[in-house]
């Protein structure tokens, strides 16, 4: 009995230090970012960024940021001014009309800003890289807010 | 056969004794297989077979082996997932902050 426990705890021992080891040359070998909760770093594993087009890549989306955090307060007080009108509407008034229009135009700024920067990023990336890049991110620019949610979503 | 030559035969043999120098331990082994032998089939679930397992060397050792084995195989599979699983939430970080529709909350 003492020499079925002595080989069930050296099998349990050297088959968890082979799954510890191996884990790590893994996951090694798998992942060269240090960062993974940075927006960035999905980018970097992605399209195989070295140091520079990271770094590049890193500032355009910083540059970014702020830009963006505009961009979503103007579609969400469009949104918001739009529902406010609809439901102390009882038809089509010429005023729930200019919210819609108005909401439109938002919109399609936002999608317009958003494809510029698109644009601008996938210029820093390695040239075959930066097709794949905006095939990806074209979702997000075409189905606008379905997109966001079933990316959300997916994951 | 012919009695006095079976009487011949026994005597021979009584006097007979092996010359070969025998293992150390050689008897206890012997007698702890004639008891393993003689035990009742165990069950799956007993776990006998795995004392059977780890009474032999060669056995042991390549169990100790299969569990090497088995965790070095399984680390890389985990490792693939837990790295898709990354990839993943990271995606959707990245397009959580560049997309200005996807932080609008649901009014």
């Amino acid at each position: 009995m003492k020499r079925l426990l002595f080989i069930l705890a050296l099998s349990v021992s050297l088959g968890a230090a082979a799954y510890l080891i191996s884990y790590h040359i893994a996951q090694s070998a798998l992942c060269d970012s240090p960062d993974w909760q940075s927006p960035t770093a999905w980018m970097r594993q992605e399209f195989h960024l070295n140091d520079a087009q990271y770094a590049q890549v890193k500032k355009m989306e910083s540059d970014y940021h702020p830009h963006c955090t505009i961009m979503c307060d103007r579609i969400e007080q469009s949104h918001l001014a739009l529902k406010k009108l609809i439901l102390s509407s009882n038809g089509l008034t010429p005023e729930v009309q200019a919210a819609l229009q108005n909401d439109t135009a938002v919109q399609e700024q936002c999608r317009e800003d958003m494809l510029r920067h698109f644009y601008e990023v996938s210029q820093a990336l390695p040239p075959d890289q930066a097709q794949r890049y905006l095939a990806i991110m074209q979702t997000q620019v075409v189905e606008t807010e379905n997109a966001s949610q079933t990316a959300m979503l997916k994951h | 056969m012919d009695p006095a030559r079976e009487e011949k035969l026994k005597t021979l043999l009584k006097s007979w004794s092996p010359k070969t120098d025998l293992p150390p331990r050689f008897e206890s082994e012997v007698w702890r297989r004639i008891e393993l032998a003689q035990e009742k089939h165990a069950s799956w679930f007993s776990f006998d077979w795995l004392i059977r397992i780890t009474n032999q060397p060669r056995l042991a050792f390549a169990l100790v082996m299969a569990a090497v084995v088995l965790g070095a195989g399984l680390a890389p599979l985990q490792a693939l997932r837990s790295y898709r699983h990354d990839m993943a939430t990271s995606e959707a970080r990245y397009v959580h902050s560049v997309d200005p529709f996807s932080n609008v909350s649901r009014l």
